[in-house]
């Protein structure tokens, strides 16, 4: 070969060598939303994340307070910094709790209780990093109960430990299902834990008696316990079920927690997402969920199903202590709240919150 | 301060630079001295004043000559361009890491494990990228001809082979874009196959074959490197968008080199060139392809002419890219080299040169030639050394240079008074009191159990600076005093002393007790504790106090982490430094 050809044939090799394709980039996944309201007795708070989204060091976990004429005021338990956002629980007599989530170097779980709430705040601390769902802790007459991201359910009366008697019946429904504990709720007498099952045919929620016992079948795909709340007559869970034909349902017992009966709540058509849940001790449920038009409304009260469009921006909607519900959004540090009236919604309330913006740098 | 953001290490932190001209002055003392003593050596053996230019390169091959004195004065320039004050810092995130960015993982490794070492150390390792570079232009510069000459070679490819490779990302060959124009494969390759052309035996440059493959070399690179920037697919066709904005390979690098800092008569001009480019790229890349082809293939021939003519169309697209599309290498940035063309243009020269000047085998140099460049290469390699060696020395013992920390949080302040007795209890619950810490070195800073980003960085910093103590840790308590108004219970410090994992440290106590009297032991220490509403940490003082045996405050530090490992290391190796002062 003359060298020409044989600096043809490298020059070739060479440039085949060096041109490199790029890499291909990675799916994202998308967190799990915080945003949610809680409502027992005359005391309803909600939590909603705030300021620049799209910077964690610059989003806030915000608490509010809703009294019963409808006003809303800002409640935020003090003392460390809620970048990672909050988890609210309630119970019937207004006893609340607002867990902070570990966020950055944190991994501890700081918990501030009031009774009756909100507030003034107690401080206690939850020495282990809280499952980020927004059923994950509960308050109630029977203590503080928590289920953490590594899987365990902690309860407490005067000090933080486990609570194996709970936790049996619950991994049992685990192992059945595939699942991990996701939620916590209690009645009067019974802990009750929430599970995500992510083999179909399971109801994802035992109480110290086993799985509790729902009438019907089984869901028709993987299901996953949002929240769990006791009521007067037993309790009202909130239930996400995935698959070809995403829904949520509303599981509720009457009889002290032993039986419960399945109603749905909202079938999710493609586009549509859940974006934030309600939940009141009174036994009604909400969702909100983003869809292609905007925000809509989902409500189970009383044994009746609703759905409404909400004003553009609404993130999450909260019951009032009469029963009736309203919605919040926020942009930056502004918060309108809105209410029905008749087809409509009207804003009757705006208010900001200075938002420390560089304070987690 | 928690609660208040941390800030990094700005590039002309004043601090930082002027340490390193410190450490450069010092360097030229010992430079200096290096170059007294070679002359007084040499004045001692010969009898003569040395005159290491004179005379000492007759005999030495004229393409050899060219490669050496051009590489020297390189590498001169090289290490003028490292004294830029902003380099100490600068240099790992606006050089290292960029010239890597887009070449796969491991290239990005090897570059950040570069970047890592001269970080921890970046006063000595900027001194010493400096004395390197000018020690081996002048060893090249002065050392004309003999083994001493060929030592120096192999030293440049040495050193070269470690600048493209850590620190240029193996010129970006593993990268997708790789264009000769833009500075691929790599200037420092070019100083790589200098060196080792340097280090052979002169007697090469008489052979056919060796000058002949040497110029064959140099082509057959050329025509790959047209080759790619002929290849369909990488942006060198195109020019602009239909907004007239570069979206093309060359108006683009020539649209931002123009945009850099640099007199307006280049600046106007690279400009232009970018608007013509960008207009009929066709036209430009065609021009460049072929002309590199057309080089190459004027050097693989080896025929006299046509190298003649390849070498003066090589130095016009040399000059006509590095004015135009290098933008002379000097502007754009943080600058440690002049840029590819004026190292091809000097292979260039050398291999036509070669080619066409081909000597005899030189005989060896005179005796008083081999003496002078001896001293002068020992003389050279001891200002390689002024570098390497405080580097070398400061690696192997780890750690981070405490500059840092002291750049970003200033400087150790004495003070002398008694400290304020105080009885509180640790996580455990075990009483802890100013009294029962007396005859040790006390390290006290104030943490926030709950907070989120600075207080466990403090803690950890604290653990390093421990472990740094080795056996004398026995002599020191570190404590920390509970730092906010609603987390500050037994619960919550135990709860911090296990996420942080400080119980396994024998002598650490973080403390807490009444709000009264962490309120006073605050006021006391000047530390402003509060708890804004709406989703912020609580906000206090970093500080860190230092106690003598005696009980008696000696130094205060401001404790502020940073933004980087490197400066946390840095904190732990100034706290061990102020420890080990009060424990002597």
């Amino acid at each position: 070969m003359r060298w020409w050809g044989r600096a043809a044939a490298l020059g070739a090799l060479l440039s085949a060598a060096v041109v490199v394709p790029p890499a291909a980039s990675g799916a994202a996944t998308s967190p799990w939303l915080l945003d949610a309201s809680s409502t027992g007795g005359t005391t309803a708070l909600l939590t909603v994340a705030m300021g620049q989204r799209s910077n964690p060091a610059n989003t806030f976990g915000e608490v509010f307070a809703l009294n019963p004429s409808g006003q809303l005021r800002l409640v935020t338990p003090t003392g460390t910094a809620t970048n990672g956002g909050l988890v609210l629980a309630v119970d019937a007599t207004g006893r609340s709790a607002a867990a902070t989530m570990p966020s950055a170097s944190l991994h501890l779980t700081p918990v501030a209780q009031a009774s009756p709430g909100p507030g003034p705040w107690k401080s206690a601390l939850l020495p282990r990093a809280l499952l980020g769902a927004p059923g994950s802790l509960s308050e109630g007459p029977l203590g503080l109960f928590a289920v953490t991201s590594d899987g365990q359910l902690l309860g407490t009366k005067t000090g933080w430990s486990w609570a194996p008697v709970h936790l049996s019946a619950a991994r049992s429904v685990a192992t059945r299902c595939g699942g991990t504990l996701a939620a916590v709720g209690q009645t009067a007498s019974r802990v009750l834990v929430g599970l995500s099952c992510p083999r179909p045919g399971t109801w994802p929620l035992a109480s110290p008696a086993g799985p509790v016992s729902v009438a019907g079948g089984g869901p028709t795909g993987p299901a996953r316990c949002l929240r769990v709340l006791g009521t007067p007559s037993g309790f009202v869970a909130l239930v996400a079920i995935s698959g070809p034909r995403p829904s949520l349902v509303v599981l509720a017992s009457n009889d002290g927690g032993n039986h419960a009966t399945v109603a749905p709540l909202a079938s999710l058509t493609p586009g549509q997402s859940l974006r934030s849940t309600a939940i009141s001790t009174s036994g009604s449920v909400a969702a909100v969920v983003d869809g292609v038009h905007g925000p809509l409304l989902f409500v189970r009260r009383g044994g009746v199903l609703t759905s409404a469009t909400l004003p553009s921006g609404s993130q999450v909607a909260v019951f009032t202590a009469s029963g009736s519900i309203e919605t919040v959004a926020t942009k930056a540090g502004a918060v309108v709240v809105s209410a029905p009236s008749g087809s409509r919604w009207v804003v009757h309330q705006r208010l900001s919150v200075a938002l420390p913006y560089g304070s987690s740098g | 301060m928690p609660g208040m953001g941390s800030r990094g290490l700005s590039n002309g932190n004043p601090v930082i630079v002027a340490a390193f001209h410190s450490a450069l002055f010092h360097g030229l003392l010992a430079v200096v001295v290096v170059a007294m003593v070679a002359i007084l050596i040499f004045l001692l053996l010969s009898g003569k004043v040395p005159h290491p230019l004179q005379g000492s390169w007759r005999g030495e091959p004229v393409g050899r000559r060219v490669l050496r004195l051009g590489f020297a004065v390189l590498w001169v320039v090289d290490g003028l361009l490292q004294v830029q004050p902003q380099m100490p810092i600068g240099l790992p995130t606006e050089v290292l890491q960029p010239s890597a960015a887009t070449s796969p993982g491991w290239v990005q490794h090897v570059v950040a494990f570069g970047a890592g070492l001269w970080e921890h150390q970046p006063i000595k390792a900027a001194a010493a990228a400096v004395w390197i570079q000018l020690g081996l232009g002048l060893w090249l510069l002065l050392v004309a001809r003999g083994p001493w000459s060929r030592l120096g070679g192999a030293a440049s490819a040495a050193w070269a082979l470690v600048v493209w490779s850590v620190g240029n990302g193996f010129g970006g060959i593993f990268a997708p874009g790789l264009s000769l124009l833009f500075g691929g494969p790599g200037s420092s390759l070019l100083y790589v196959a200098a060196g080792i052309v340097l280090a052979l035996p002169e007697g090469v440059f008489s052979s056919r074959r060796f000058v002949g493959g040497q110029a064959r070399a140099l082509g057959a690179f050329l025509v790959v490197m047209g080759i790619l920037q002929a290849w369909p697919g990488r942006g060198t066709w195109m020019g602009n968008d239909a907004h007239g904005q570069p979206v093309g390979a060359i108006p683009a690098m020539s649209s931002a080199m123009a945009q850099t800092p640099q007199p307006h008569l280049l600046a106007t001009a690279v400009a232009n060139f970018a608007r013509a480019a960008g207009s009929a790229p066709v036209l430009f890349n065609g021009a460049a392809v072929l002309a590199m082809v057309g080089v190459g293939l004027g050097y693989l021939s080896l025929r006299p002419k046509a190298v003649r003519l390849a070498m003066v169309v090589g130095l016009t697209l040399a000059a006509l890219v590095w004015i135009f599309i290098e933008d002379l290498g000097l502007f754009g940035g943080l600058s440690t080299d002049p840029n590819t063309m004026p190292a091809l243009a000097l292979w260039l020269v050398a291999a036509a040169f070669a080619l066409r000047y081909r000597a005899p085998v030189p005989e060896a140099p005179p005796r008083q030639s081999r003496l002078a460049a001896m001293v002068a290469a020992v003389g050279a390699a001891c200002v390689v050394a002024v570098g390497v060696l405080p580097a070398t020395v400061a690696t192997a013992a780890g750690g981070t240079d405490p500059i840092l920390a002291t750049a970003q949080n200033g400087g150790p302040q004495a003070v002398n008074f008694a400290a304020l007795p105080f009885s509180l209890v640790d996580g455990a619950g075990h009483p802890v009191t100013m009294a029962s810490l007396r005859g040790k070195v006390v390290a006290m800073t104030f943490l926030d159990p709950v907070c989120t980003t600075d207080c466990p960085l403090i803690a950890q910093e604290f653990k390093a600076s421990a472990a740094a103590l080795g056996a004398e840790q026995s002599k020191v308590a570190f404590v920390a005093v509970a730092a906010n108004p609603i987390y500050y219970q037994q619960q919550a410090v135990a709860a911090f002393d296990a996420q942080e994992h400080l119980t396994t440290l024998p002598d650490w106590h973080f403390v807490t007790g009444s709000l009264a009297e962490l309120r006073r032991l605050w006021l006391f220490y000047g530390v402003e504790v509060t708890a804004p509403s709406a989703g912020s940490m609580a906000v206090h003082n970093d500080v860190t106090y230092l106690f003598d045996p005696s009980g008696r405050a000696r130094v205060v530090l401001n404790t502020d982490p940073g933004s980087s490992a490197v400066l946390r290391s840095s904190f732990s190796a100034l706290l061990d430094a102020q420890i080990g002062q009060l424990l002597r």
